[in-house]
Formats: structure tokens, C-alpha cells, sequence
């Protein structure tokens, strides 16, 4: 019998081939992390959104589509280039709750892809003195300074006395008025500066991965400049480009850090009209657990346009895989040394960049060693009374410790079901592998404090004198919320790795009578071992960071408190000013550790890896 | 292939009746064969301790059964005739274990006494919402104590949940001993939940009777049925920390009411500088207290006509902490504080920073400390908390960075006291601050609408609010509309009989005066369904009144 029967989607044969031994144990360590640690939990906290009057409706969702405060075409308020009191006013213009937050996105994924692609060139093709300081300088956006980031956007963009207009318009005179940046335009520029690190990193590593003898052939065939651009450079960067703006998308869909910083330091009305905000503030608004019901149907509509345009762009991609079968052969890139002077603008604009993009790193500095929570525009004094706590203050070493020990145990079972659900998306046939993939890329999407108290609840209730009851010892469990909300850098660095391992490699090495471990082992791993390293770099460094499960999971037992809990503590629990001061050299501390890590990857891997592709 | 789908079939049919048998066997076991009538023996005793008095609350436990003895220390069972082993054990007693048989149809009594053990080691757990500099002093001091070497007390651990999950932490950890700070807000959402426990040890007791029932008009201790469930171990009064080179160097005078922050003159900055700043109800419990001190000063109608003008001259900030730092830094030039922020700001900038007690009333509130009713350990936790409401434990709040008032002033008699004569000054002042007639009992009957009700109408539409504000000023300011009309309008804004809603329950028009807002508190807090229609009718309502405000007066401007 010949003959083929139609290709289900349960076709036994097809199964047989695909699941060996290895390939078992890697899909049920995937699913089963994610089930447990992502799906349950969540489940937990967002089933309200599916219940009206006690029976299942989908009434919370329409009650978002049609109220124009989520969701309105006309302005609903908002100021932009007025110019008031001598102040020119930049707040941005309020289209509702939702669209809001999917325009700032949308704007922030623009301009993060113009800063990236024109810094990846400079990096990629041309040599100028400090370029291995920059290439280390270019990231410091990415570090996070929770707590003191509001007091220190406070300093920076208040118009009466902030330190930007101080030096436009007092020291400069730049301008001829003030300016007032915050609402939606302060969280768009605030998040495109922090942001455009991820876009320069995928587009840099595309542009390594590129064949030069393709733009050597367009030159010869009489392309140059901006038609050699466009025609051919281009299109091979876009996959990497797509996937770095995508990406800067989501995590401006989730990020509170900008919301929360303006809120906190200007609680300019409009920087309260983004769904991250209005998720969280839900959250912390209750005293008994509970979560209003259209909160939670707001959460389902993120997440589900998260996993959507996540979905679109690697479908994008895969259409467009160029993988690189001369892998592992060394082309001469195509680096040119250009005239003194253009050296000279290139240092002084990255400089400025760099200057202004790393404001809230060099502003949590200033705030850690000087008197500037109390003396205005500008420190008076330099003073190390906050920085030294940092010795004397036995708790400190205790926190960093507690840190740095989840950090680096949820690294290590990232890397293990990270690489895992990598490998099965990217090189195994198996049904249900979209799921997995896009399962494991949501939690970037997921706003932290639900699913903090998601974590809290479902194994509180369900997992009772355990070693995942959070009242018993909070530890495991929050190595478990590190994983799992951590975990997209790495599955999305190793996938960017699998993506230029051509299968021709593998199926020779089976060929030769290596069995599927053996070259999992043998050949897979040794390819992909940079983004490994890379992806695992940066989760540390995020879960180094990580803000919402160790503020509320770390707070139940004294002895297993990670740092961020700690300077949530100092600078939220004391009255006293000198707090927020602690707090920033505990944030020049946690900075300190997540720059050395970053530091190491790139001299290990001389930044020849995207970490962030789709 | 012919042969796998076999095995796949074969494989659901396995799969299938070991599903089915496993169902099954849930269903109840028929009864056995012996005519229906089970063949059961009693165990019954009495505990009793030493002295021979009933051990009350001992597990007695046999087999896979469980009992616990009523207050007569009596224990029962009904068990399968047989030998068993009886084990007892008791909180401050030795286990005890014994054998004992069981005939059918025959009692066996088994009365046992219990030996005290020496008190262990104890450890102490306490949910808080202070800070750690507040918690380790406290800590510091507590252990060098005589009562911690008494009560064998030997670990304290603070557990710093946010105030979100107190409720459930409390009940599932099932073993906190103490909870400390926070506000009489949460501790009264806990008490609600049966979690609190009465103080009855001697020592508690002693020191209950030497501190004041009420403090300036306020209780300082939640009392219900003649037992005390909480008591306050500091106090705080409400008042502004103002920025004065904020307000000198923008013309502004210095506020002294909380009237003085609804009025225009703090609106000449708007929109992008904002002389005042506050904080939403929703997030703020300190704030949610100065909101109701105020609509019990001014009453509820002219109460939320000046919380809605304060709104639209203030920047509403998400926590009480941001409010004190935006002062600080001169990003607002008066906030709206809990006493120890301004006297802390105070101490620290004082060419700056100087905390204001409204000239037009302020409340004190008491900070509370309590015995959580899951305490394995209630004798030794009621120490703790004898001891930090004594003028020994009270040295805590004298701390420079700390600054708060305590509720036993007999601290000011210790040598540390009396150095801090500066503490005992702002002490006395908040004595004899105007402290208005302030009714605890008002105040949460209509806390949760309320504070629903400021985020709906003033936090969500401020935009629209501040707009119609700033117009409204400005056209007053330009004598382009004369004062009766300006003060009419500024009234349409805030005016609680005339915001009217659609009633989700009955779908008629009402108005959201104090009965309403009593008539649907508790419902608000439960029904999380009512409360979204709710605030979202309110949020709607909001935005078409300041649009009408804003209407109304380019009418009247033409």
C-alpha cells in the first residue's frame, strides 16, 4: 500500500519518528514548567475575566471594546506642543486606556528601530577609538534601578528645578521656555532609551551573520551607498530587525517601570492612562486579594495581543530563515577605519547618546554619593555616608547573597528547559510546538504582580507544606518565578542560535550513527553555546532585578528577603531622606553585579550574538 | 501502520478501564456482610494536668483518628476492637503516650495527666507593614529586655506582606503571632476576618490600664464586648509638609487649612507646575483618613466640594512616600502627610521642609499593634506587645530618623526622652492641635464607597477636571465672569446631591449623598462586580460633569 493517507494532525508515523527518548523528556520538562508555573497560577488570577452574574461571558470584553475610556479615535485630553507659563507642555494626547498603551508601543518599537539600526552600523562597520567601551556602554539602558527611578525622573524632568532643563535652558539657554516632559510622551521617551539596546543587539548580529561576499557581489554589480542598502543589506537585516522591534513592543506593553516612575515622581494624570499602570494599581488597590473582574479581562487582552503579534513576526521570520551553512568559517568583515573626522562625530554622538540614554543609571550614582536628594538642580557635596552602608550593614551582604544564589539556580534550570523548548520548536516536528514557543515567549507580557500573587495564592492554597509553600521557606518558589519569568531571554537567545545551525548538520551526524543525544551533544550544543551563555547572561541580569515576586514572596520569611525587597524596605519603609539614598547605592550595588556579568559575556563572546531573536 | 493503530486502540481501551475502575472505586464501599450492624468499641478519658485541673484544647490522637479536648478535657472514639496506641500532646506540655484495648461493645476509659514542660525556646511572628529600621530597633532593644529572657523568647521574624494579602497570609500561614503597624484600617479588615485574638495576659493588661482610652477625642484601643482587640503603640496626627522656597519663589502663600488647598490661588501654577499634592485614596490609607477628617469637618456636601477643588489643584500621587518626596524636592510646594513624614522632613531640611497642623482640624490616629488569633504562643507574643507599649519599647519612636508620637508619653520621662524635648513639643502641639470631633464609627461606614468614589470622580477624569479648572480661574482671574458665578460653578463641579448616577441594582437616577454611600459600603468591599459597574458609572458621570462645567462657563463667556 502506497498509498498516503491525509496528513492529520495525530499521524502516528510522524510521531513515532519524531518522539525518541530525548525528545520525550524535553517536551514534558517543557510543558510541565510552564503549566505549573505559568498556566495554573495565571489561570488563578484571570478566570474572573470570564465570569458575569456567576455564569461564563465574555460581557467584561465588551464592556472594554465599547467604552471609549479604553479605546477612542477622538482625543480625550491631553496637551502636546503647548506652551503654557513659559512652559512648553509635552504630555502626549489620550485615545483611551488601551490604545494608549498600543501607541506608545508602537511609536517606542519605531524609534528604538531607527537608534538601533543606525548604532549597529556604526558598531558593525566602521573602527573608531573606544569602540570595546561602547559596546559595553550601549547596554547600561538595560539595567534596571527599581525604587529610586522615580525619585531620580523627579530630579531630571521636573521644570522647575530638574536637572534637563537646568542644563538646556539655565546653563545653555537652548530653548526659549521649559520644558515639561511626562505623561505619554515621557514614558515613550523613557522606554525608547531604555529599550533600543535589544533592537542594536539583533540588528548588530545580523549584520556579523551576513555573507560579505553578498555586498561584495552588489558592489561589483555597481550598487553603493544607499542602494547598496537598501537592496541588499536591508532585506537580510530585517529578520533581526523585526524581531528586536517586536520584542521592544512587548516589553513596552508590560513595563511599569516608566509608568511608575512618572507616577511616582509627577503623578502627571496622563502617565496613569496605560494598561500596565491600571493593572497594577488594580492590584495594589485591594485589601482582600480580589481583582476587579475588567482588570482582569484587560490582562487576557494584553496577553493575548502579545502572543498575537509575537505569533505574526515569527511567522514573518521563519519565512524569511537565511541560515548560514559556511557557519564556523571566519569571513574578513567588512570593518572600515573612516577620516579623523567623522571618528570624532561618531565618539561625540555615541557619547551623547549614551549620556542621555543611561540618565537614570548615572542619576541613581549622583544620588547614591552626593547630597542631591535635598539640594536642588545640582549636588553640593560629595559624601560616601550611603555607600559605605553597603559594608557596614551585615543585612546587605545577606540580600546580595540570597540574590545571587536564585539568580544563579534559576539560570541553570532556564538553561536546561530554555535550550530544551528551543531545540523542539526550532528543530523537532512535534504537534503543539507553536504552543510551547509561544508559552514560553508570554511571560515577558505578563505583568509581574499578577503574577506574583497568582505564584502566591495557587501554591499557597494548593501546594501546603511542600517545599513550594511560600510560607514555609519562599525560596524555591521564587527561583521558580525567576524561571518562568525570566525564561523568554534565553529560549528566544538560543532559538536566534538554532536558527543559523542548518539541520544538514545534524542529519550528517545521525547519518554517521550518532544517536539523537549524542548529537544534541555533540554538534547542537557546541554551535549554539554563545547564545547559551548570552541569553543566560541576560536573564541573570534581569533576575538579579526582578521586582515583583521578591517583594511579595521574599516578604515571608526575614531570612530568604532577595535584594530588591531589601531596597524596597529601605527606601519605602523609613521616613527618613537619607532612605532614598541607601536605596540608590543598594541600585549602584545590584548595577555593579549586573555590568560585570554583561562585561564577561561580551568578552567571552565578543558580541557576535543576538539575544532577543524570534 | 495497520498494526500501530491496533496497539493505539488497544492502548485507549487499556487507558479507558483503568479510568473507569479508578471511578469507580470513589463511589462508597457497600457495606459489609455482617447484617448491617458494625462491630465498634469506645475509648473515652479525661486529660487532666498536675494540679488535676482539665487540660482544655490537647490532640488526643489514636490510630488515623484526631480529637481535641472540650474545656472539661474530655476526648472520645469509636473504634474497631483492638490494641491501639493513644498519643496526647499539648502546647506547653510533655506528650504523653499510652496503650490501650479496645473490646466490642465495651467502654475503656483512659484518664491521663500531663506534665508541664519547661518553657522552650520561643519564636515570634510578626506580619508588619513598618519599615525594617523600625523593626530591627525594636527587635534590638526587645531581645536585651527582661520579658523576652522571661518568655524564653529567643527569634522574632517580621514578615513584611503588603497589606493586600495580610488576610490570607494570616490564615494560611496559621502560625503569626503578632501584627504591628499599618493603620487602623487593615487591622480593622482583619478584625473583620476573625483573625484578631483579645489581650488578656496580666502584663498586657497592666499596661492597657495606664494608657488613655481615647487621645484627643480618638481611641487609641478597638474594643468590643468588653475585650480589646487592638491597641495603638504610636499616634500620628494629619497635616501638610509644605516646601516654602517652592512657595516663596512662586508667589504662593503658605497654606494653613485644608480649605487653603481647594482655593484658586494654588491654581495660578497649573497645568504643568501643581503647588499641591495628595494621594489616592485607593492606594493611600493615611490619605484615606485625611479625605474623611475633612468630610467630617466640613460635612459630607461642602467635605467633597473642597476634596474635589484640592483634587484639581494637586497632583494625586500613588503613595503617601511619593507625596513626602515630591515636598522635598520642590516638585509640589504643600503634600498632604502623616505627621512623622513632615517632622521628619523638617528635622532634616529645615530651611525647607516644616510640617503644618490644618488650623481647621486634624484627627489623631492610633497606629496598632494586636494578637493575631492563629498565635501558638499567645502568653509570650502579649509580652512582646506589654512591652513595646512601655515607656522602654516606646524609645523606638524617639530614633531621629523615625520621629513619631508615641502613645505612651511616659517614654518623655527616660533620659533618651528627655533628649528629644523637640519630639515632645510637636507631641504636645499634636495634643492640643484642633482636633475635631471625629467619629470612627461614621467614617467606615462609608470608608470603601469613598474611597472608590475619589478615584472614580477625581483620580481617573483629572484631566477633565483640571481643564475645567484651569478655565474657570483663569476666567475669574480675567473678570471675565464675576465671582457669584465663578463660586456657583466651582460648586457644580464638587457637589455630591447633584452628581447623579445610574443605580446598577434598581436602574434609577440617585445622587451620591452620605446615604448612598452607607447604603452601599459594605457591598462595595465583596461584590467585586457592583463595584466595577459602579466606579465605571462614576468615572462616566465625572467626565460629563467637568464637560458641563466647561460648557457652561463658555456660555457664559460667549
Amino acid at each position: 500500500m502506497t498509498l498516503k493517507g491525509p496528513r492529520l494532525w495525530f499521524d502516528p508515523e510522524r510521531l513515532r519518528r519524531e518522539f525518541d527518548a530525548m525528545t520525550i523528556v524535553q517536551t514534558l520538562v517543557g510543558y510541565s514548567t510552564l503549566i505549573l508555573f505559568l498556566v495554573l497560577p495565571l489561570f488563578t488570577m484571570m478566570v474572573e475575566a470570564f465570569v458575569y452574574q456567576g455564569r461564563a461571558s465574555l460581557h467584561w470584553f465588551w464592556s472594554i471594546a465599547t467604552s471609549p475610556e479604553y479605546w477612542s479615535l477622538a482625543p480625550l485630553g491631553g496637551r502636546m506642543f503647548e506652551v503654557r507659563n513659559n512652559i512648553m507642555i509635552l504630555w502626549g494626547i489620550d485615545h483611551g486606556i488601551l490604545l494608549n498603551s498600543l501607541m506608545v508601543a508602537f511609536n517606542v518599537a519605531v524609534y528604538c528601530s531607527f537608534i538601533g539600526v543606525f548604532l549597529a552600523f556604526i558598531m558593525g562597520r566602521y573602527n573608531f577609538p573606544g569602540k570595546r567601551v561602547f559596546q559595553v556602554l550601549l547596554l547600561v539602558p538595560l539595567l534596571a534601578t527599581p525604587f529610586v527611578n522615580a525619585y531620580v525622573i523627579g530630579k531630571l524632568f521636573n521644570p522647575r528645578n530638574g536637572l534637563i532643563n537646568f542644563i538646556l535652558v539655565d546653563v545653555l539657554h537652548l530653548l526659549p521656555w521649559k520644558l515639561d516632559i511626562d505623561g505619554l510622551f515621557g514614558i515613550t521617551l523613557a522606554q525608547t532609551l531604555a529599550y533600543y539596546p535589544i533592537v542594536y543587539m539583533n540588528v548588530v548580529a545580523s549584520l556579523n551573520s551576513i555573507d560579505p561576499s553578498l555586498e561584495e557581489m552588489a558592489e561589483n554589480l555597481g550598487a553603493r551607498g544607499f542602494r547598496l542598502f537598501r537592496t541588499v543589506t536591508f532585506p537580510l537585516i530585517l529578520p533581526g530587525l523585526a524581531a528586536g522591534a517586536i520584542m521592544t513592543f512587548i516589553f513596552s506593553l508590560e513595563d511599569l517601570g516608566a509608568p511608575i516612575g512618572f507616577v511616582g515622581a509627577r503623578a502627571n494624570p496622563l502617565a496613569r492612562k496605560v494598561v500596565s499602570y491600571q493593572i497594577y494599581s488594580s492590584f495594589a488597590e485591594a485589601l482582600t486579594g480580589g481583582i476587579s473582574p475588567r482588570t482582569a479581562a484587560l490582562a487576557v487582552i494584553i496577553l493575548f495581543i502579545t502572543a498575537a503579534s509575537y505569533i505574526t513576526v515569527r511567522w514573518y521570520v521563519n519565512r524569511r530563515s537565511y541560515a548560514m551553512l559556511s557557519k564556523g568559517g571566519r569571513w574578513s568583515p567588512r570593518v572600515r577605519t573612516p577620516s579623523p573626522q567623522v571618528r570624532g562625530l561618531v565618539v561625540i554622538f555615541l557619547v551623547l547618546l549614551v549620556v542621555l540614554a543611561s540618565m537614570p543609571q548615572i542619576g541613581t550614582v549622583i544620588l547614591a554619593t552626593t547630597d542631591w536628594a535635598t539640594s536642588g538642580a545640582l549636588p553640593t557635596k560629595f559624601t560616601w555616608t550611603y555607600m559605605s552602608t553597603l559594608y557596614t550593614n551585615t543585612l546587605v551582604y545577606h540580600a546580595v547573597l540570597n540574590s545571587l544564589i536564585y539568580s544563579v539556580a534559576a539560570v541553570a534550570v532556564m538553561i536546561l528547559v530554555g535550550s530544551s523548548i528551543a531545540y523542539l520548536v526550532g528543530k523537532r516536528n512535534i504537534p503543539g510546538r507553536g504552543v510551547l514557543d509561544t508559552l514560553a515567549t508570554i511571560p515577558v507580557a505578563i505583568p509581574g504582580i499578577s503574577l506574583a500573587i497568582g505564584f502566591f495564592l495557587f501554591f499557597s492554597a494548593n501546594f501546603r507544606g511542600t517545599l513550594l509553600d511560600p510560607l514555609a521557606d519562599p525560596a524555591l518558589l521564587l527561583i521558580c518565578a525567576y524561571v518562568v519569568r525570566r525564561l523568554p531571554f534565553t529560549t528566544r537567545s538560543v532559538s536566534a542560535g538554532l536558527q543559523q545551525v542548518d539541520k544538514s548538520l545534524e542529519e550528517s551526524s545521525m547519518n554517521l550513527g550518532a544517536n539523537r543525544p549524542t548529537t544534541f551533544f555533540r554538534i547542537v550544543l557546541p554551535l549554539i553555546v554563545g547564545h547559551i551563555v548570552s541569553g543566560a547572561i541576560l536573564s541573570f541580569v534581569y533576575s538579579m532585578s526582578e521586582v515583583s515576586a521578591s517583594v511579595t514572596l521574599g516578604a515571608l520569611r526575614e531570612d530568604r528577603v532577595p535584594i530588591t525587597f531589601f531596597i524596597s524596605q529601605i527606601v519605602y519603609g523609613a521616613a527618613a531622606t537619607g532612605s532614598i539614598s541607601i536605596g540608590a547605592a543598594l541600585c549602584v550595588l545590584l548595577m555593579a553585579v549586573q555590568i560585570t556579568a554583561m562585561a564577561v559575556s561580551n568578552l567571552i563572546l565578543k558580541q557576535r550574538t543576538s539575544f532577543l531573536g524570534v | 501502520m495497520d498494526k500501530r493503530l491496533l496497539i493505539g486502540i488497544v492502548a485507549v481501551i487499556v487507558v479507558g478501564i483503568g479510568l473507569y475502575i479508578f471511578v469507580f472505586n470513589q463511589s462508597p464501599a457497600p457495606p459489609d456482610g455482617n447484617g448491617g450492624v458494625p462491630q465498634k468499641a469506645t475509648v473515652r478519658g479525661v486529660i487532666k494536668d498536675a494540679d488535676g485541673n482539665p487540660v482544655q484544647g490537647a490532640t488526643v490522637k489514636l490510630a488515623t483518628q484526631t480529637a481535641t479536648t472540650g474545656a472539661d478535657g474530655a476526648y472520645s472514639f469509636t473504634v474497631d476492637a483492638g490494641s491501639y496506641t493513644l498519643t496526647i500532646t499539648k502546647q506547653g506540655f510533655d506528650q504523653k503516650t499510652s496503650t490501650v484495648t479496645a473490646t466490642v461493645g465495651q467502654e475503656s476509659v483512659l484518664n491521663l495527666a500531663l506534665a508541664k514542660t519547661p518553657t522552650e525556646a520561643v519564636e515570634l511572628k510578626i506580619i508588619t507593614r513598618h519599615g525594617s529600621d523600625i523593626l530591627f530597633k525594636a527587635r534590638e532593644a526587645f531581645m536585651q529586655s527582661d520579658l523576652a529572657k522571661q518568655y524564653k523568647i529567643e527569634k522574632i521574624s517580621f514578615l513584611g506582606v503588603s497589606s493586600t494579602l495580610w488576610v490570607d497570609t494570616i490564615r494560611r500561614s496559621d502560625d503569626i503571632d503578632i501584627a504591628w503597624g499599618g493603620g487602623p484600617v487593615v487591622f480593622d479588615v482583619v478584625n473583620n476576618e476573625g483573625l484578631l485574638a483579645p489581650l488578656t495576659s496580666a502584663e498586657v493588661t497592666a499596661i492597657l490600664n495606664q494608657l488613655p482610652d481615647e487621645i484627643s477625642g480618638s481611641p487609641t484601643k478597638r474594643v468590643s464586648g468588653g475585650k480589646v482587640y487592638w491597641v495603638g503603640s504610636a499616634i500620628s496626627s494629619f497635616g501638610f509638609t509644605i516646601n516654602t522656597e517652592f512657595l516663596s519663589s512662586e508667589g504662593l502663600p503658605e497654606p494653613r487649612t485644608w480649605k487653603d488647598l481647594a482655593n484658586e490661588t494654588y491654581a495660578v501654577t497649573l497645568p504643568s507646575i501643581t503647588s499641591v499634592g495628595t494621594a489616592d485614596a485607593t492606594l493611600s490609607t493615611s490619605n484615606t483618613r485625611m479625605f474623611e477628617i475633612i468630610l467630617q469637618t466640613y460635612g459630607w456636601d461642602e467635605g467633597w466640594k473642597l476634596l474635589t477643588l484640592m483634587g484639581a489643584n494637586a497632583r494625586i500621587f500613588d503613595k503617601s512616600e511619593s507625596v513626602r518626596d515630591a515636598a522635598i524636592q520642590g516638585t509640589i510646594g504643600a503634600g498632604t502627610t502623616i505627621d512623622f513624614y513632615g517632622y521628619t522632613a523638617q528635622l532634616e531640611n529645615p530651611e525647607i521642609c516644616k510640617y503644618v497642623l490644618p488650623e481647621d482640624g486634624t484627627a489623631v490616629n492610633a497606629d496598632p499593634i494586636a494578637l493575631v488569633s492563629t498565635s501558638k504562643n499567645p502568653e509570650a507574643a502579649q509580652a512582646f506587645i506589654a512591652w513595646v507599649l512601655s515607656a522602654e519599647g516606646q524609645k523606638v519612636w524617639l530614633d531621629p530618623t523615625i520621629n513619631r508620637m508615641p502613645i505612651n508619653p511616659a517614654v518623655f520621662d527616660t533620659p533618651e526622652g528627655q533628649a528629644r524635648a523637640d519630639l515632645e513639643a510637636s507631641y504636645e502641639a499634636t495634643k492640643n492641635a484642633i482636633i475635631i470631633e471625629f467619629s470612627d464609627d461614621l467614617a467606615l461606614s462609608y470608608e470603601v464607597s469613598m474611597m472608590y468614589f475619589y478615584h472614580a470622580t477625581l483620580v481617573v477624569p483629572q484631566s477633565d477636571l483640571i481643564d475645567a479648572w484651569l478655565e474657570l480661574t483663569s476666567a475669574h482671574k480675567e473678570g471675565k465672569v464675576t465671582h457669584q458665578q465663578f463660586l456657583a460653578l466651582a460648586d457644580d463641579l464638587g457637589n455630591p446631591q447633584e452628581f447623579t448616577f445610574k443605580d446598577p441594582d434598581t436602574g434609577q437616577t440617585v445622587a451620591f449623598t452620605e446615604e448612598y454611600a452607607q447604603s452601599i459600603n459594605d457591598r462595595m468591599a465583596t461584590d467585586a462586580a457592583l463595584k466595577d459597574q459602579l466606579r465605571s458609572a462614576w468615572r462616566t458621570a465625572a467626565k460629563a460633569r467637568y464637560d458641563k462645567v466647561m460648557a457652561d462657563l463658555d456660555t457664559l463667556i460667549g
